[in-house]
């Protein structure tokens, strides 16, 4: 559950030392050295996608420009419009471990498909002959290949320690809450990482991580979005910013009104006030559910706001009793957010109570991270996390957009931001120049010298 | 001599200017300029300023909601095209849909409203329709080929390039050869060599050759071409070394093996499992070297000056005799030396650059009293050099550049020029 976690707004003093700290970077190009120890600390609870990808690689990747692209597999085939698809597996690839130098197998790859394919709710029958490995749906799935490519479908096994064993760039050496540290696979096939070592820390706050980089304790660290404007200004070693976590709002009973009085609710809330005043501009508004760097449809799905229009279509819909809006307790922003959308929406009429649980709510603000640039795939994670469904019977950009329209027709999820998010480095992460959320930690990154 | 279209090394042009208006950030970098250098030094050398076809299909998917008959056009720049290439858009926008039989009116009687957006997406341009017919509105969503950055003013300097070939697959090393009287390229892969003829000044691949090799190669993967012969070469991998055949088809032996990869007059062993020499040189010079990424010979009289970029980041020289050191922190990993007649006849051309902004440079020095001075402005690259050979005859060197936006290696033969 490294998802939900607490996020606190930093100090400002705090946080000004420690970034200011990451200033002074003056590298010349050089070539990789091999060696050294990339330590990484996260606020979730568990070890980030990023991190589990190192050890259990998936059948695809994603490229940059947002496409399947070869992994586990080296090539797949859609058949029966879609519904059946066919992986044909690397050959000589094995799994690391200290008893588990054995070839990964498509037996071993169906049993993990299966396992990652229940997890995410999905029905599906998993084969495995020879080297290829074939899935069928019932529906078809023609976003399937670049689905593959999220950390859930990891390719792996327990060995005999209890530990998660792979085929990737790194094993787990060993495992010690709330951390973990991996060590590099010198027989990898795409080639031996740089880093001998990268060490993860789970559960750090947003704060102490800060502290930790400045005090060159670690060597990534996450910027949360409310902290991102101050750390551009300190001039900050940060990856890529990019509009990554959807910031939306659910319905999570039918009784949240009609299809009228939850329009109303839409149309209500000032969304760019949220932005600029909370987030202090770093993100975008929106009324779509992918972010338009993805997609570049959003400015089909516009977010609108229009009180008075809202105030009629409340009217229409007859007053409704009150409403509860639910948040993470813990999460500060978020309950800025839904006390001010609760301002709005009783501006027009609508009486919204927020309430600071996640159970038992009638509506819901979440935060959804969007952990892909493939649209289908994107939308498809963001859905799943909001437990709703929608066919998509054509993953070309053109089908993803009216699955997305079609999903937003009954304002049962009401987009409100794309938060920009980012990582920061330490000065010793070398040629980290590509890094950005989805790939915090490139493949190309080395460490210089000693910690 | 091989004819090679040159391009000389132009001034960093902006674009994204008062024209140029955007939806919202697709991507915001912290350093956007070399977003920005990227854009402008590489599209140029591939992209239309805009696809046609594209603007062609848009159009007749629009016309095929609009049907025949009048409607109005309003059109939006939500993207970074420039004003021009907006313009050159809209008017092939209009020219397709008058083809499709569409009239375009400016009267609110007209049969459909079309509302054109011309957006863009982390793949490249994406355009945006809405067809009104009364109450209803239709969508035309549709993927393009990204816009180009229009070239900028050329102005004259001493380092040239000219872009050679431009693949998805990384690059190692490329030469340029002779070949029963025709020019060729040969181009290396950790997949292949494959060989390119050139036909009305562009190189057009002609035929390839598998490359073989039984271990993984490392990530920051390293080779090199040998030219052996008017019909052979030599392609050295971590712990490969293959034979190229050039006479007829194209073929290539390749077997284990950890040879000494030839660095002109010497031959360096190069460690398999990683991606530097270990400085083993043979024949050398009495003593193992420290280890180094690369090397480069300067011809003086009586004696050659052999400069080293080593791995702990010190750049040592060796003229046979004795070691030395460079006061040279700034340079890069990869230097190569190119015979151009200028100066004192040969330079070396060194990579340098900061990482932090996913470009590169090439400078060149001279070594005067053993220490390096400037004699060429630095030419800047969008994107990371990933590897830097001189060229088989000495009067040049290839650039291998990896340009990390679009995904896409490209090979530069550089040069340098005597300006008056």
């Amino acid at each position: 559950m490294f998802r939900s976690v607490a996020r606190r707004r930093l100090g400002a003093l705090i946080v000004a030392a420690a970034l200011a700290f990451l200033c002074r970077e003056a590298h010349a190009r050089v070539r990789p050295h091999y060696g050294g120890e990339v330590r990484v600390e996260t606020s979730e609870a568990e070890a980030p996608d990023f991190i589990k990808l190192l050890v259990t690689e998936t059948l695809t990747s994603i490229n940059a420009g947002g496409e399947a692209a070869p992994a586990l597999a080296v090539r797949w085939e859609p058949q029966n419009g879609a519904r059946r698809w066919r992986f044909w597996l690397r050959p000589d690839v094995r799994l690391h471990g200290t008893d588990m130098d054995e070839p990964l197998t498509a037996a071993l790859t169906a049993n993990a498909l299966r396992a990652g394919l229940a997890k995410a709710g999905i029905a599906a029958r998993v084969d495995a002959s020879g080297e290829v490995v074939t899935v069928e749906f019932d529906t078809p799935m023609p976003q399937f290949a670049a689905l593959l490519a999220g950390a859930e479908f990891g390719v792996g096994t327990i060995d005999s320690r209890g530990v998660v064993v792979g085929s990737g760039p790194y094993a787990i050496q060993s495992v010690a809450p709330p951390g973990m540290t991996l060590v590099a696979n010198p027989d990898h096939w795409a080639g031996r990482r740089f880093p001998e070592t990268v060490t993860v820390l789970c559960s750090r706050s947003a704060r102490e991580q800060a502290l930790d980089l400045a005090a060159k304790r670690a060597d990534l660290i996450e910027v949360p979005p409310e902290e991102l404007r101050r750390a551009q200004q300190e001039r900050s070693r940060l990856s890529q910013m990019m509009a990554a976590e959807l910031i939306v709002v659910s319905a999570e009973r039918a009784g949240a009104g009609d299809v009228r009085l939850r329009r109303a609710l839409s149309e209500s809330i000032d969304r760019a006030a949220l932005l600029n005043f909370i987030f202090q501009k770093q993100g975008e508004v929106s009324g779509a559910l992918l972010p338009n760097w993805i997609t570049g449809y959003g400015v089909l799905l516009p977010a609108v706001h229009d009180a008075a229009r809202a105030r009629q279509l409340r009217s229409e819909a007859g007053a409704g009793p009150q409403s509860t809006l639910g948040y993470e307790k813990s999460d500060a922003e978020m309950q800025l957010l839904a006390e001010r959308i609760a301002l709005n929406a009783r501006e027009s009429g609508i009486a919204v109570q927020p309430v600071g649980r996640t159970s038992n709510v009638d509506w819901l603000l979440r935060r959804v991270p969007v952990q892909t640039a493939n649209p289908a795939a994107a939308l498809a994670g963001v859905l799943r996390s909001l437990h709703r469904t929608v066919e998509l019977n054509d993953a070309t950009l053109e089908g993803v957009f009216r699955a997305e329209r079609a999903a937003l027709a009954d304002y049962t999820a009401i987009p409100l931001l794309h938060l920009n998010r980012a990582w920061a480095a330490g000065e010793r992460l070398r040629d980290w120049s590509n890094a950005s959320p989805l790939t915090p930690l490139p493949a190309e990154s080395w460490v210089e010298g000693k910690p | 001599m091989l004819s090679i279209p040159t391009e000389e090394l132009r001034p960093e042009k902006r674009i994204g200017g008062a024209g140029a208006s955007r939806y919202n950030s697709r991507i915001v970098r912290t350093l956007p300029l070399a977003v920005v250098v990227a854009l402008c030094l590489t599209l140029p050398c591939r992209a239309q300023a805009v696809a046609p076809d594209a603007a062609q299909e848009f159009a007749a998917r629009i016309a095929a909601l609009a049907g025949p008959g009048t409607a109005t056009l309003t059109t939006v720049n939500s993207s970074s095209a420039t004003a021009e290439q907006y313009a050159t858009f809209r008017k092939a926008l209009q020219r397709g849909l008058q083809d499709a039989g569409v009239r375009l009116r400016q009267s609110a009687q007209a049969s459909s409203d079309i509302g054109v957006t011309l957006s863009e997406n982390v793949r490249g341009m994406v355009y945006l329709a809405e067809v009104k017919q009364g109450t209803e509105t239709r969508t035309v969503v549709m993927e393009a080929p990204r816009m180009a950055a229009p070239p900028g003013p050329s102005s004259a300097m001493t380092l040239r390039r000219s872009l050679l070939v431009s693949r998805a697959e990384p690059m190692l090393d490329a030469a340029l050869l002779r070949v029963g009287g025709e020019n060729r390229l040969a181009v290396l892969s950790a997949r292949a060599v494959v060989l390119y003829r050139q036909q009305a000044g562009k190189w057009d691949e002609e035929s390839s050759a598998p490359i073989t090799h039984g271990q993984s190669l490392p990530l920051d993967l390293r080779g090199h071409l040998v030219h052996t012969g008017e019909f052979s070469l030599e392609a050295y991998l971590p712990g490969t070394v293959c034979t190229v055949n050039l006479a007829g088809a194209i073929h290539a032996e390749c077997r284990d093996a950890d040879d000494a990869w030839p660095l002109g007059a010497q031959a360096a062993l190069f460690n398999s499992g990683r991606n530097y020499f270990n400085g083993l040189l043979r024949p050398g010079f009495g003593r193992q070297l420290a280890p180094f990424f690369s090397a480069a010979a300067l011809p003086y009289p009586g004696y050659t000056l052999w400069v080293f970029a080593g791995v702990d980041g010190e750049i040592r020289t060796h003229d046979g005799s004795r070691q030395g050191t460079l006061n040279a922190r700034d340079w890069g990993s990869d230097l190569a030396s190119v015979h151009s007649g200028c100066g004192g006849g040969t330079q070396l051309l060194v990579t340098s650059a900061s990482d932090a902004g996913g470009h590169d440079s090439l400078r060149a020095f001279e070594l005067v009293e053993r220490q390096p001075v400037m004699t060429a402005p630095a030419m800047e690259f969008a994107g990371t050099i990933t590897a830097l050979w001189a060229a088989h005859d000495g009067s040049s060197a290839m650039a291998i550049l990896r340009d990390a936006r679009t995904a896409t290696y490209e090979v530069f033969n550089v040069s340098i020029s005597c300006t008056p």
